[in-house]
């Protein structure tokens, strides 16, 4: 008895040491495979882009703008859940600043680069992103850019408007309040601009043409708006389109008022496109054309665009220069985010901005016009600001 | 009423180029910050129409006393130097994106004019007038200033104290430019970089009447009125 009890424990011992070592084995193998298969989560890439801002030069205050929106950019792209980095270098006013920075840009290994502010900058830069096999995104410039892609610069892509819209937006303002006739007044310094935007007016509006002025750049002609002004006072016309979206537009519109000139003026936006402005100078009957307003919400962003811009920045938000370079930094941020070729997420797919929800035709062209992403038109009349359209 | 819209711009732009020949042929100095302090100006006038003269003085002494004893090349660049540390100034101390100066409308000759513009003009026109009288009346004064303008050596043989006299010129034509500048950027967008505009265009004009010698100083309005004539 008693010898079978001692075989029994020896038995009984035996197999719990075998247990053991079995549950050891199993224990170190499930170790071993699961730190062999476990992958740690790890942040999600950093996506760091470049923007190209106007922080010096003739276009400097359209750069302070610039920079507060695409820092604002940032901020909102991280909280919508994209590590992103925007990393400002300043272009200046002239193309060789800019293209200096932007190959500066490329050199801290930028995804994508948006920006410049001035035509000639948008088109050197293109051509640099198609040699350092960057993607460049034009937020405010509108320079041919488009005849770059058809002749195989795939790398640049534009979210601001082409001189197409620029001109189709007037003819509208035309064509929505009913104007009998209308008076072109262009800007020298932006002749190319200002040439295609009157081009497409003249074709597609049916009112009556009285006219075309050119006003010289200050440097040239310090007082010419004035006289621009003064002679344009005494013309019988509806409507003045005026090409100049820099601060000469303000002087014009205030020496226009003063010798008794009457046509509702329509800016191409810029410095009369400011609501603070506006109510500052209260010279009602000045219209301008907007990517976007606050009082016409066109997505989530709309909102929280106007109202984070003025509780960070304490001033009211730009709405053009100001807002596409928020939109191009969000729309780059959403692509890149896809992972894989960044040209292709850029051509294939739907971006939210402030302005709208932006896709790019073949020529890379933000679809401006579209259902989904409208220009806007506003007018000041009687101390506030009216949407048109 | 277009004959006071182009005699105001054609009195101050006399005026700054007065001020640029008289630094150049007083002060040996092509004064560059000039556009810089007219700027100055407008950026001053928002505080108080009177801060806009007594900046620009400071600004002239200041010149006066960093450029002492140098060249005309080192004193102009210099100046340059100057232009840039104010512009930079101004955009650092004023990040926004745009900055209107207010102004008054006033009726005058049936017709509607910016106070400060009309203002402009008196000042100019007191300026160029002062000087017209002190250059007509043939006084010692501006015996010594030719006598300083031709040769420093033999002004100082003379007695003529020249630091003196170039202390007066720049610290004058500063405090009169800044003056213009807050009086005529009025109604205006201004940005760092708009005094410059102007300085061109009365650089242009004091070439043209340096061209005259002797007579330069009195023609300085004819010339500016005849220039902005033609491009009016």
């Amino acid at each position: 008895m008693k010898g079978l009890r001692a075989g029994y424990e020896d038995e009984a011992a035996l197999r719990l040491t075998v247990a053991s070592v079995v549950i050891a084995v199993l224990a170190i193998i499930a170790i071993v495979v699961y730190s062999v298969l476990y992958v740690p989560p790890t942040p999600a890439r950093e996506i760091r882009i470049g923007a190209l801002i106007p922080l010096t030069g003739e276009f400097s205050s359209a750069g302070v703008v610039m920079e507060n929106a695409a820092r604002l950019a940032e901020r909102h792209a991280r909280e919508m859940g994209y590590n992103v980095r925007v990393i400002i270098y300043d272009c200046g006013d002239k193309p060789e600043g800019a293209k200096a920075s932007f190959l500066a840009l490329v050199r801290e290994g930028v995804t994508a680069i948006v920006g410049t502010y001035s035509s000639p900058q948008a088109m050197a830069v293109a051509d640099l992103a198609n040699q350092t096999k960057t993607v460049f995104m034009a937020s405010v410039a509108a320079a041919d850019l488009e005849g770059k892609v058809r002749a195989g610069n795939k790398y640049v892509f534009r979210n601001a408007y082409n001189t197409s819209y620029w001109g189709f937006l007037a003819s509208e303002f035309l064509r929505v309040t009913n104007a009998k006739s209308y008076y072109l007044v262009g800007y020298e310094p932006l002749k190319t601009f200002n040439e295609g935007l009157f081009y497409i007016v003249k074709k597609l509006s049916a009112a009556e043409l009285k006219g075309e002025r050119w006003v010289k750049s200050p440097a040239v002609l310090p007082d010419d708006y004035k006289k621009a002004a003064r002679e344009l006072a005494k013309v019988d016309v509806e409507v003045i389109i005026l090409g100049d979206p820099g601060p000469g537009s303000v002087d014009f519109v205030r020496e226009y008022r003063m010798a008794g000139g009457k046509a509702t003026i329509y800016s191409v936006g810029g410095t009369l496109a400011l609501p603070d402005l506006l109510r500052e100078l209260n010279i009602s009957g000045i219209a301008f054309q907007a990517a976007a307003l606050e009082q016409k919400v066109k997505t989530d962003l709309t909102k929280k665009y106007f109202e984070d811009y003025r509780k960070v920045y304490g001033g009211e938000a730009n709405n053009y220069a100001g807002i596409l370079t928020y939109d191009a930094i969000l729309i780059i941020a959403q692509a890149a985010a896809k992972g894989g070729d960044l040209i292709s997420n850029l051509e294939k797919g739907t971006f939210i901005g402030a302005a709208g929800f932006y896709e790019f035709s073949e020529t890379h062209q933000a679809k401006w016009g579209s259902d989904k992403l409208r220009g806007t038109i506003g007018i000041f009349r009687d101390g506030k600001i009216e949407v048109l359209l | 009423m277009t004959v006071t819209i182009y005699l105001f711009p054609a009195f101050i732009y006399a005026s700054l180029a007065l001020c640029v020949l008289l630094s150049y042929r007083g002060a040996k100095i092509v004064n560059l910050s000039l556009g810089s302090v007219f700027t100055l100006g407008g950026y001053s006038s928002m505080f108080s129409p009177l801060a806009s003269p007594a900046v620009g003085a400071l600004i002239g002494l200041l010149l006066h006393v960093c450029t002492k004893g140098m060249d005309t090349g080192r004193a102009t660049l210099f100046s340059l130097g100057l232009a840039i540390a104010i512009e930079e100034a101004l955009r650092i101390s004023f990040r926004v994106e745009y900055v209107l100066l207010r102004s008054h409308i006033i009726h005058l000759f049936e017709s509607k004019l910016v106070l400060e513009h009309f203002l402009a003009f008196l000042v100019s026109a007191t300026f160029l007038a002062s000087f017209l009288f002190f250059e007509l009346r043939g006084s010692l004064g501006k015996l010594k200033l030719r006598v300083v303008e031709e040769d420093l050596e033999i002004a100082e043989i003379y007695g003529i104290d020249t630091e003196r006299v170039r202390a007066i010129i720049l610290v004058v034509s500063s405090a009169i430019t800044c003056c213009l500048g807050g009086l005529y950027l009025s109604g205006r967008v201004i940005s760092p970089t708009i005094g410059w505009l102007s300085l061109i265009f009365s650089c242009i004009i004091a070439t043209i009447a340096h061209a005259f010698r002797d007579k330069a100083y009195i023609l300085v309005l004819p010339v500016s009125l005849g220039l902005c004539w033609l491009t009016w």
